[in-house]
């Protein structure tokens, strides 16, 4: 038979054992490489201020734009789930709570679908604002 | 009333690559998926081959992916199930040998690395060890482990590492770090506190979701960290 490669593997176990800890786990696994990516970019705006403030203002002045503070909602999301799972592993590990992984991963949700709504209406209006509109 | 039963077929004398056959199997009240299984044995393709002994949840010999989970299948209701359809797959992260039967050598040979027998400091007494009801409690659920590597195929962390203890091995680990009979405590942590052992594991969940004897090997792999940890901290590793 056809070895499979590690991709697919993966594809596999995600799709035999569909469930809260591995949804979680592939999760992190995304928003740790999207974060990864983040911080490039995130390294490279920051550091064109070697060059002198003029390359910085040009740099900041691309990604000062509405298509970007709307991807930055994306960005808070991705920072946020990244980091209350690990909390909640952090839990898990140091208090042995085990067998109440998956309560927490739904009250994490919960709370990450509370903060993303307040952050999403919070950035959408700063960039209707900006461009003369308004959310009401 | 029948039920249709999807199975993973591969045999390596003729497959190029694995396949799903359907049969029909008649459907009474109380039909396991083993029962299943036989049914198809006996009665629709003798060819078909996979695993069972004893068909009491007690062997851990017909572990095999039912359904969205890994399962035993002596002891997987049909009717539990609630689906007319009852795909079958071997265990994952081993090499499929035939059909639902898989080669066990890597979760085996990942087992004994971890030594699994009592191994006492004391001189032996001349009758048997005795422990009192305390000290048996500690290994009250970890010795219900029936080797069905449920946790193996789940794990996919397995998949990424062979050489990766697995779930059941640092389950047996703790077992015998726990028991009052045993007295290699750090030379054991010594074999698993290491990134191919406890800490190679992600906490995915998955060995403590299927695990047939509702044993948590999670858990285990957490206390042998916190034991590894106390045992690095003090000079004893």
């Amino acid at each position: 038979m056809r070895k499979k490669n590690q991709l697919v593997k993966l594809y596999d176990d995600f799709t035999l054992n569909f469930n809260t800890g591995t949804i979680a786990w592939l999760l992190h696994r995304v928003t740790g490489v999207l974060l990864l990516v983040y911080f490039l970019m995130h390294a490279f705006v920051i550091g064109s201020a070697v060059h002198g403030h003029v390359n910085f203002d040009t740099a900041l002045a691309k990604v000062q734009t509405p298509f970007f503070h709307i991807l930055e909602i994306g960005l808070i999301g991705v920072i946020f789930f990244h980091l209350i799972n690990g909390v909640r592993l952090l839990i898990i590990d140091l208090t042995g709570l085990s067998k109440a992984h998956k309560v927490l991963f739904w009250i994490f949700m919960a709370a990450l679908v509370v903060f993303m709504a307040y952050t999403a209406r919070m950035i959408l209006t700063n960039v209707l604002s900006e461009a003369g509109g308004s959310l009401k | 009333m029948e039920k249709t039963f999807r199975i993973l077929r591969y045999d390596p004398e003729k497959d190029q690559e694995a396949h799903f056959q359907d049969y029909k199997v008649p459907y009474e009240k109380g039909l396991t998926v083993l029962e299943g299984l036989y049914y198809i044995l006996e009665n629709l393709d003798a060819t078909l081959a996979f695993r069972s002994s004893c068909r009491a949840a007690i062997c851990g010999s017909c572990a095999m992916h039912i359904n969205g989970q890994y399962r035993l299948a002596c002891r997987t209701q049909v009717s539990a199930l609630n689906s007319d359809l009852i795909t079958v797959r071997p265990l994952s992260h081993l090499t499929i040998l035939k059909d639902l039967v898989v080669d066990l050598k890597p979760f085996f040979d990942n087992y004994k690395k971890i030594e699994p027998y009592l191994q006492p400091e004391k001189a032996e007494p001349a009758k048997e060890f005795t422990q009192s009801e305390k000290e048996r409690g500690k290994i009250d659920k970890l010795v219900d482990c029936i080797l069905c590597a449920a946790c193996y195929g789940s794990c996919p962390v397995a998949s990424t590492n062979p050489k990766y203890l697995g779930p059941q091995a640092l389950v047996a680990a703790l077992r015998f770090i726990n028991d009052s009979r045993d007295g290699k405590t750090q030379e054991r942590l010594a074999i698993v506190a290491n990134d191919e052992g406890i800490f190679r594991c992600h906490t995915i969940f998955n060995c403590q979701q299927v695990c047939p004897k509702d044993i948590d090997p999670t858990n285990a792999i957490l206390k042998l960290r916190g034991k590894s940890f106390m045992s690095k901290l003090t000079g004893k590793i």
